[in-house]
């Protein structure tokens, strides 16, 4: 579904991630961790088009979209939940989920609603309570809901577990993987290894900007070089035990 | 034709090089991180990671031999520590030390997945019994079949090699459906079956996976009619993982190549310029998903071809012709790796035998024979009896040591061997004549 050949991006001269090669394929949930700073939040920029890759090429269902305009992307099916969710704080919730829809007809928009409000019962809830006072849960809801008004074929999301309680986050996922059970396809990019490896079926490991480790999640979960994506070399010498 | 993994081997091609870009990327990049001889040969010839952008990149990348693995003896190309190694093999060196192959869980995963691919394509089902008579030990034969049997879930008997009557003892009453050995060993076998008047019909065997030599087809006839089985060849080297590289499936045309694991190359030898593809050179692989040791364009030293064809087997995996000869002098006895330099090693280790010998490969039945004659020096007198026994004996031993196999060692007079100017010819290969 979603191809990504050797994907770079530079902030000036400094280069945030190199030679990044994914494939996401269709129903598949990926995910991708890294540290702080290992270069997740460029990759989706990139992706998506916010910052411009230099290099690279992007493969979304047969169409080469390295080049479209952001927009674009949305109406060909990719959208992206940002980071800290991002909802507007002082509209309602079905506000918010309407802004989602704005490129949509309103067939697709009345039938996204209903998806939505199946999906997460607590927004049909508090549809007419203003975003900025949910609950950071209610408001990762929200973010997910606000992206799946425009029918998404893939759903991109950045660090969903930001800022969550661990029971929250164990339930954001659980959606995700109800979602992915709808058939989407997801791809997410997630500093928290330990909860992202668990739901999704395939992961990358980034380091530096760079990929170093890839494989099915059940294979990455116990893999120690994943421990030093994070933390560094914890030896001096190979044979010290 | 049913395979192991079905939904990577039939993989697009244009998929499986997507898969492979992905992998390579992210092994270079290890490599580069974790084993500082990549990171220090990659600097030295000035060339980044990053120019690894399509797959061709890679020729842009210098080459892995065996003599670096010798140079970072043993643990240097490891790119884990030690904690994380669950296994360790090793095989014969061409001279001084061996060479060491390490791996983690993950790989020792992915191996075992590997070589059940090339043992369900070659006819094994869980309901077989699997009889394996590769030696067991530090060379990956054994314990790779081994360990791919049990994951299909077949009953595996570790018989190991030798003590042929035994095996066929085994065979007959413990009802094995599937021999692992080395096709030369399965030659002896069936020599050994018509001493002892056990017809094929006595056997309960239906397929035979024969590796780590090479054999043709006048060998394959031999083996399948004598024995009463479907013979396929399987390929694997220790240093990249053990068998489990490439193996033929019952189409018996070609070996597929576990693409999704390992990048394949055919280069002209002396160049070491890339060829293309159909074109016949030496084979060279890079891991893509090796954790514990990961290597970039390692010289197999074997000479074979690559090519893609519709098999009916459903696979999508590259093929690579049977090998057909090294581009060293690496010798192979009875499925053993062999280096004449070795037993030149063990010649300067005693005072009274000189430099100059002469190897003879004979066939002694269907199994390899491997003679050395020795020329002993001046001072060692014709007429010492004792000494000349002692010698000999002691060099016999010390030859079992270094090449794991015993050769049969003969003394000859002083100045009876050719001197030769310039290339020496030290070995008589009377195996094909």
């Amino acid at each position: 579904m979603l191809r990504i050949s050797s994907l770079s991006v530079y902030y000036g001269a400094v280069r945030a991630l190199s030679n990044i090669s994914i494939h996401i394929k269709k129903g598949e949930f990926v995910c991708l961790i890294g540290s702080n700073g290992a270069g997740k939040t460029s990759l989706l920029n990139g992706l998506m088009g916010i910052v411009p890759a230099d290099a690279g090429e992007v493969v979304f269902d047969n169409n080469d979209i390295s080049a479209l305009p952001t927009k674009k992307k949305v109406k060909l099916g990719l959208c992206l939940v940002p980071e800290g969710r991002r909802v507007f704080p002082d509209m309602d919730v079905y506000e918010n989920l309407e802004m989602g829809a704005y490129l949509q007809s309103l067939k697709t928009k009345k039938k996204q609603l209903e998806f939505v409000f199946d999906l997460f019962p607590v927004l049909e809830e508090r549809s007419k309570q203003l975003a900025g006072m949910l609950s950071g849960g209610e408001q990762q809801m929200l973010a997910i809901g606000r992206a799946l008004m425009s029918n998404p074929k893939l759903l991109l999301m950045d660090e969903p577990s930001m800022g969550l309680a661990p029971i929250i986050v164990k339930d954001v996922y659980s959606k995700l993987t109800q979602l992915k059970e709808r058939g989407l396809t997801i791809f997410l990019v997630e500093q928290n290894a330990s909860i992202a490896l668990k739901y999704a079926d395939r992961g990358y490991v980034l380091e530096n900007g760079k990929i170093v480790l890839q494989g099915n999640t059940s294979q990455l979960i116990d893999d120690n070089e994943i421990k030093r994506a994070y933390l560094g070399k914890e030896y001096k010498e190979k044979w010290e035990r | 034709m049913i395979l192991w993994q079905k939904e990577e081997q039939t993989m697009p091609v244009q998929d499986l090089q997507q898969l492979q870009l992905e992998r390579l990327q992210s092994t270079v990049n290890r490599a580069y991180e974790k084993v500082d001889f990549y990171k220090k040969q990659l600097k030295s010839l000035n060339i980044n990671p990053e120019e690894l952008k399509t797959l061709r990149d890679i020729s842009r990348f210098p080459f892995t031999t065996k003599q670096d693995l010798r140079d970072n003896y043993p643990y240097g190309l490891f790119a884990v520590p030690l904690k994380d190694i669950v296994r360790i093999h090793s095989s014969s060196g061409t001279t001084g030390k061996p060479t060491v192959v390490g791996y983690t869980k993950r790989d020792l995963e992915t191996w075992k997945n590997l070589v059940a691919r090339i043992m369900v394509s070659g006819g094994v089902t869980k309901q077989d019994i699997v009889h394996i008579a590769f030696t067991y030990g530090l060379f990956t034969g054994g314990f790779g079949l081994h360990y791919g049997a049990e994951h299909i879930g077949a009953s595996v008997i570790p018989v190991s090699s030798g003590n042929t009557k035994r095996q066929l003892l085994i065979m007959q009453d413990y009802r094995s459906s599937v021999l692992v050995c080395t096709p030369s060993y399965a030659l002896h076998i069936a020599e050994i079956m018509c001493r002892e008047n056990i017809s094929s019909g006595d056997i309960h065997l239906k397929f035979a996976l024969l590796g780590s030599e090479p054999w043709g087809e006048k060998i394959r006839g031999e083996v399948e009619r004598r024995l009463g089985v479907i013979a396929t060849d399987n390929y694997g080297l220790s240093e990249v993982i053990g068998p489990g590289v490439s193996g033929e499936c019952l189409a018996k045309n070609g070996l597929h190549i576990n693409e999704d694991h390992f990048f394949p190359e055919i280069i002209n030898p002396d160049t070491g310029e890339v060829l293309p593809e159909g074109e016949k050179g030496e084979l060279v692989l890079t891991t893509l998903t090796k954790e514990a040791m990961p290597l970039i364009r390692y010289r197999t030293r074997d000479i074979t071809r690559l090519y893609r064809d519709k098999c009916p087997c459903g696979s999508t995996f590259i093929k690579m012709e049977k090998t057909s000869g090294r581009t060293d002098d690496m010798l192979i006895i009875n499925g053993v790796n062999v280096f004449p330099s070795q037993v030149e090693e063990v010649l300067q280790e005693f005072d009274h035998a000189t430099p100059h010998y002469m190897i003879f490969i004979k066939k002694k039945g269907h199994l390899d024979l491997m003679e050395i004659n020795v020329e002993i020096s001046e001072h060692l007198f014709f007429d010492e009896m004792k000494k000349q026994r002692e010698l000999l004996e002691n060099l016999t031993e010390r030859m079992y040591t270094v090449l794991g196999i015993k050769p049969k060692l003969k003394l000859v007079e002083p100045r009876t061997i050719d001197r030769f100017e310039g290339k020496a010819k030290r070995v008589v290969d009377e195996r094909h004549e």
